[in-house]
């Protein structure tokens, strides 16, 4: 109650302060929308200050000056800014809340603009309460119009907390005039270094405090529909006062040891759990479930909260938790079970400011575990079917175990041909009369980023639904039966029998025959291919990959081939693609071969791989058509 | 209406209470359970997981007892128990969240126990709770949520809860899950009475999203407060008594599945069993009570009349002068709101309040609009409607949305939205076919129905001019343009649903609809021609691509590009991506009734004649019609197509024709031209 009051008093205070008389030169000499063709506003200035004071009280201090030059901003709510903080460590106050009209009126925010909110993500959350949010609600916002939100966030008192972070220093709305301050005691040392972008800081030092400045100007937006989640691979900052990631981990690894340790609850939930199972996969597989099913996700970033992991019990107790509370819980688990499980922090991105023990960069919590010689990677908020060792192949990971080196390291990234789907279908096509019916068999290998099936399952209801998406493309032709080679967390093979496909035979006898591709490939949808150009890099789904297809047709008696995919090879820059095709009377044999070679595609390459992906959608290569004979 | 004529009505409704306690047979109306051993009874009835067709939760009972007093001020007390089914379902079970408005009810958790397997009780302490603002986007009006914490449950145990609420929900804050600022005084009951005084209504649903075994609801009223109700979408066993005091009318159902949405199904009051009930005796008085506390919204200051001025000085028809003024309001009043305090949820912002802020919620643009309408001396009223599904017939407040009514010279209504227009040509907008509105106006007004649009209105429009190479290349142009609701989404589709510096994508992704690998040159879209609604906007993009027709023995075979459809944005095309299930138990809500109207003049390559036309599809039903044509001019191949979608509903029963239409274009690229060397 007491940071809503303070809250409250202070724009109070701002609502009854009168308005400037005129817009400040900045503002009123900003470019107008035609300097901005293709831009849906302005960032005319922007300033972050953080604070680390001698006592060791933080700071934050953000201004920023939006202009308005399409309705798009209005649709991003971006102008009802909604301000985070933690209320168990600090307090919010709203500077400015302005906005300045076309006509020259100047309208103020008043009491009401500002309301308290519970973001959507955190409404699950009753342990997590104290992180609250502010919507501010500008007022007098419409096209060219300049609203300015300014606000500082400040503990309390000293946190003993080490000052470190990331700062985003680009959007899609392109910033005129960008100032961006730390300020630490003179003597602290701090490290700063930009993620994709270089940063050179001036260095200044006055009244026992060092500051940092990085002044950049005439920042472009950013095409941010292009990024996975329309923010990785943006410019960022990354800025800390710890000096190795040793330092990160002794600081982390001591909470987080302590949250693990199972307690008796922990102890009967695992073995309630375990039941039964005996076999080590089996039995990680059980409680890994467990925890991604039974304990509410709670979706916000976890250095919001300090990295304050809740004791593994707690976690259980309330049924919710967020990524680090569940990598604490799902520790604790397996470490009750006997394994040998360590939290470990992971990034989405392949890259890091490595020289910047900054762990905000970790923006994922993921559990490592041994067993012997091999290495399990899981991730506590998502099904070991979606996210898994293979996700991580290519990323920097930290793991919070006392006994390493406390480095960064990234996982070795998978080579093409380790990272490999390839479906082989023969497909007996018989003449029904009206209708051809289409039966055979597909045999399927999936590897690595192409396997669906990396949680354990004793059941072959998984292999079951891979094989129908694979021959449902044969005239709805379903699944007899599945035979399964092997089926391990890297690899599911299997052969399917199918039959019962058919296709109607229309008057004029010509029938389309479709070829499949490979269970999960890297699609025109996936890569977004109908683009013809890029501006930002791609991280290429999956990484490094290889795809096969072969289809082996025969033509029935009584119809001819009339057209079909043509030869083709090419390689470039992303890979390279190769399709053959061999007819030997009646039977026809398409084979593709798709291989990328690259992680990442700078725009310059990114034509290379688009005409690869391109390639493997063509609608030339992936049908044969056959026509009924007179 | 008379005091005499009112009067009437109320006996006439207490008969007709008393005929129907008659008429309907007291079915075994089921009780609470007396003691502990009959909850833990009720609880193991309610069967595992298995028997609850894998759902994770289970509702045992909900019970909800309502007293209304004389000022219709309700006291609301629920008592439910919820059983836990599987991990999943501890996980849904974490915490109980209780929404209020803290301007208009309040909320306390008065008992929380838990029914452990065993049959063991443990109460918990409530204390532990939180109260926090609920998550808001657009609406911000402080609106609370009440957490209450859960111990972790196991498969099995159950959570019994008891809470008592005072006050009542505007159902427009309900559906929008918005709420009103703090107002009236601490300890004083006057904030809870419902704006219009002595009056009580609620709509009950029977459904959840888990199965429910039981849900009953009693409300009991004043003597002389008789309730209209009535039940929709399905059974439910009723039970209406009365004594000297009181009235007591009961609903109940039993054994309800878990309610699962279709696809794009209609909004679930159109599905869900629910009783609808309401003191309010006519639509008229509802009508009369919205104008009274409207009444002081609308004053213009001397701002407002020399926007107006400006606005319409040179305009010289009536239409184009409330086109201007209603086309400002949706595109200069920015969507979001702001509380003004006490009235918030029911009551418009004064316009000087809106016209200062240039930003708020549906009402607040119609307040606007209606200040400005009125300034520029039209008669204008404000009218409360229901987006996107029924308004029943009794009069209980069914509404989310608000909206602007104006009244021409021969007495006849024109309705306008500045909400739903926003980058529209339209005043209207035709997805708001169909849709049930009251209008506040000092006499009243009965309950009316917005007149249906014809597919014309909502016309996706293709044109397309291609040629077809030797080698199976291609090169060509498409435009897009629109009439009304299609019109605006493409505007939309430029301006909301795409950042400034990614448009061209949007025209590069629908060309890929007809081939991967297409060149597609830069694309010109001006935000001011974006702006301007009086102007139609058409999209002209020009396109290649090297990979398109197969080829082979003298023979080019193909597809018409544009019977690949190339816009199939749900949010333009709704319809192309639901036809895949063989049937359905729920409605179809598509908006708007559509017609995709697309002509094409293909080229062949010289030295070619056509051996194959694709054939000609003619298929028409009573909700919605294909019709293909291609005809041979020369070298010239004309292709048209024009689907249509009759309406904006489509009935289950009706389904058949919409799958088949929609299947059948969706196959249309199957079906080939064949060209041939001569």
């Amino acid at each position: 109650m007491n940071t809503l009051r303070l809250l409250l008093i202070s724009l109070a205070i701002l609502a009854a302060a009168p308005a400037a008389a005129q817009a400040p030169d900045y503002i009123a000499n900003a470019p107008s929308a035609d300097q901005y063709p293709g831009e849906d506003g302005l960032f005319v200035r922007q300033m972050i200050r953080v604070t680390l004071r001698a006592d060791g009280v933080m700071e934050t201090h953000v201004e920023e000056s939006l202009k308005m030059f399409s309705a798009h901003l209005t649709r991003q709510n971006m102008f009802d800014p909604k301000l985070s903080w933690n209320a168990a460590r600090g307090d919010l106050r709203v500077d400015q809340a302005r906005t300045y009209m076309v006509d020259g009126t100047i309208v103020d925010a008043a009491h009401n603009s500002f309301v308290p909110n519970t973001p959507s993500e955190l409404q699950w959350a009753v342990p997590y309460a104290y992180q609250r949010q502010l919507v501010v609600a500008h007022v007098g916002v419409e096209h060219d119009a300049t609203s300015v939100t300014a606000y500082t966030v400040t503990d309390r008192g000293p946190t003993g907390l080490p000052l470190t972070g990331v700062i985003d220093l680009q959007g899609f709305v392109p910033i005129l005039d960008q100032w961006i301050t730390i300020e630490v005691p003179e003597g602290t040392g701090l490290w700063i270094e930009g993620l994709h972008c270089a940063v050179a800081p001036e260095v200044t030092t006055a009244n026992g405090m060092t500051t940092y400045t990085i002044h950049r100007t005439n920042v472009p937006g950013t095409n941010t529909s292009e990024l996975p989640d329309h923010r990785h691979g943006l410019d960022q900052l990354a800025y800390s006062v710890i000096p190795t990631w040793a330092d990160v981990v002794n600081w982390l690894q001591y909470g987080v040891e302590a949250a693990v340790a199972p307690d008796e609850a922990i102890q009967a939930k695992t073995a309630q759990v375990l039941g039964d199972a005996s076999f080590h996969p089996e039995k990680m597989a059980l409680l890994h479930d467990f925890v991604v099913s039974g304990v509410r996700n709670v979706h916000w970033p976890v250095a919001d909260f300090e990295y304050a992991a809740r004791p593994a019990g707690q976690v259980l107790d309330s049924s919710v938790g967020h990524a680090l509370d569940k990598a604490v819980l799902l520790t604790s688990m397996l470490r009750a079970a006997g394994f040998d499980a360590h939290v470990a922090l992971a990034s989405s991105q392949p890259a890091i400011a490595e020289g910047v023990a900054a762990p905000a960069q970790f923006d994922e919590i993921w559990v490592r575990v041994r067993m012997g010689e091999r290495t399990k990677w899981l991730d506590p908020t998502t099904s070991a079917n979606r996210h898994n060792s293979t996700t991580l192949a290519g990323h920097p990971v930290l793991v919070l175990d006392p006994t390493s080196a406390g480095v960064v390291e990234t996982l070795p990234q998978i080579a093409a041909d380790r990272n490999r789907g390839a479906v082989r279908v023969e497909v007996q096509v018989e003449d029904g009369g009206h209708e051809l019916t289409l039966a055979g068999t597909a045999d399927v290998d999936l590897m690595a980023r192409y396997n669906p099936l990396v949680s354990f399952d004793r059941t072959a209801a998984g292999q079951q639904g891979v094989a129908r998406k694979v021959v449902s493309g044969f005239g709805g032709a379903s699944v007899d039966g599945v035979f399964v080679a092997r089926q391990t967390c890297q690899l599911t093979s299997f052969r399917a029998d199918f039959s019962g496909g058919v296709i109607e035979v229309p008057e004029h006898g010509l029938v389309q025959l479709d070829l499949p591709r490979v269970p999960g490939a890297l699609t025109g949808t996936v890569v977004q291919s109908w683009r013809n150009a890029r501006t930002e890099t791609l991280v290429v789904p999956g990484g490094p990959a290889s795809e096969h297809v072969e289809v082996a047709v025969t033509i029935p008696a009584g119809y001819e081939y009339v057209a079909g995919p043509s030869p083709t090879a090419f390689s470039n820059a992303a890979g390279s693609f190769r399709r053959d095709v061999v007819r030997d009377g009646a039977d026809l044999t398409v084979t593709t071969n798709l291989v990328i070679e690259a992680a990442t595609l700078s725009p310059t390459d990114w034509p290379a791989l688009r005409a690869l992906v391109d390639a493997a959608d063509s609608l030339t290569g992936n049908v044969v058509l056959i026509q009924k004979s007179n | 209406m008379t005091r005499e004529r009112l009067t009437r009505i109320t006996a006439l409704l207490a008969v007709l209470v008393a005929l129907v306690a008659i008429q309907v047979a007291r079915a075994q109306e089921p009780a609470p359970p007396a003691s502990d051993d009959e909850l833990r009874q009720q609880i193991a009835d309610a069967g595992d997981q298995d028997a609850n067709d894998g759902a994770d939760v289970v509702t045992v009972f909900k019970r909800t007892y309502v007293q209304v007093e004389d000022s219709g001020l309700g006291h609301i007390h629920n008592h439910e128990v919820l059983k836990c089914l599987s991990e999943e379902g501890a996980a849904q079970l974490a915490r109980l969240r209780l929404d209020f408005d803290p301007a208009s009810n309040v909320v306390e958790v008065r008992q929380l126990r838990v029914v452990r397997a065993d049959g063991s009780i443990e109460v918990l302490d409530p204390a532990p709770q939180v109260d926090l603002p609920q998550p808001q986007w657009g609406i911000y009006w402080g609106a609370q949520m009440k957490l209450v914490p859960l111990p972790r449950l196991e498969v099995g145990d159950a959570v019994e809860i008891r809470t008592y609420m005072k006050g009542f929900l505007i159902a427009y804050l309900d559906q929008m899950q918005g709420g009103a600022a703090a107002g009236g005084a601490a300890g004083d009951d006057s904030r809870y009475i419902p704006p219009m005084r002595g009056h009580f209504y609620d709509i009950v649903y029977f459904h959840d999203h888990h199965p429910v075994k039981l849900r009953h609801y009693t409300v009991v009223t004043p003597r002389d407060k008789p309730v209209q109700f009535e039940v929709y979408n399905g059974e439910v066993q009723t039970h209406v008594a009365y004594d000297d005091t009181s009235l007591t009318y009961s609903f109940w159902r039993t054994d309800q599945p878990a309610f699962h949405e279709e696809l794009r199904a209609v909004d679930f009051p159109d599905v869900q069993t629910k009783v609808v009930l309401a003191t309010v005796p006519d639509w008229q008085s509802k009508s009369r009570w919205f104008c009274t506390v409207n009444t002081h919204q609308f004053e213009a200051t001397p701002e407002i009349r020399a926007k107006v001025h400006e606005l319409i000085a040179d305009l010289r028809t009536d239409e184009e002068r409330i086109a201007a003024i209603v086309h400002w309001s949706a595109d200069e009043i920015r969507y979001s709101g702001i509380s003004m305090g006490k009235g918030e949820g029911y009551t418009l912002h004064p316009g000087s309040m809106i016209f200062h802020n240039r930003s708020g919620v549906c009402k607040d643009k119609a307040g606007i609009a209606i200040t400005m309408l009125r300034a520029a001396g039209y008669d204008v009223w404000p009218a409360m409607t229901m987006a996107g599904s029924r308004v029943e017939r009794v009069p209980a407040d069914q509404f989310n949305h608000c909206i602007v009514a104006l009244r021409r010279g021969d007495g006849s209504w024109m309705m306008l939205d500045p909400t739903w227009v926003v980058f529209s040509p339209e005043l209207w907008s035709s997805a708001e076919g169909e849709q049930h509105y009251v209008i506040g106006t000092p006499e009243g007004l009965e309950l009316m129905q917005t007149v249906a649009f014809d597919p014309d209105d909502n016309k996706l429009i293709v044109r397309a001019s291609s040629s077809v190479a030797e080698n199976g290349a291609l090169s060509g142009s498409v435009s897009f343009s629109g009439d009304g609701y299609a019109e605006q989404r493409l505007r939309r589709e430029m301006v909301h649903y795409s950042i400034a510096s990614d448009r061209q994508a949007w025209f590069e992704q629908a060309v890929a609809q007809i081939g991967p690998g297409a060149r597609v040159a830069p694309v010109r879209v001006d935000y001011e021609e974006l702006r301007d609604v009086n102007t139609p906007i058409r999209y002209d993009v020009a396109y290649e691509l090297d990979d398109f027709a197969l080829v082979g023995d003298g023979r080019i075979y193909f597809a018409p590009p544009t019977s690949r459809h190339l816009v199939t944005s749900g949010r333009i095309a709704p319809y192309l991506d639901c036809a895949g299930p063989e049937s359905r138990t729920q409605n179809m809500l598509l908006w708007a009734p559509r017609k995709r109207q697309v002509t094409e003049t293909i080229t062949i390559p010289a030295g070619y004649t056509v051996a194959r036309l694709p054939e000609d599809r003619h298929i028409d039903g009573p909700i919605a019609s294909l019709d293909t044509h291609i005809a041979v001019s020369g070298r010239k191949l004309v292709y048209t197509f024009t689907l249509v979608i009759k309406r904006r509903e489509i009935p289950v029963d009706q389904y058949d024709n919409f799958r088949e239409v929609v299947t059948e274009a969706l196959a249309l690229p199957d079906d080939l031209i064949v060209l041939e060397r001569r």
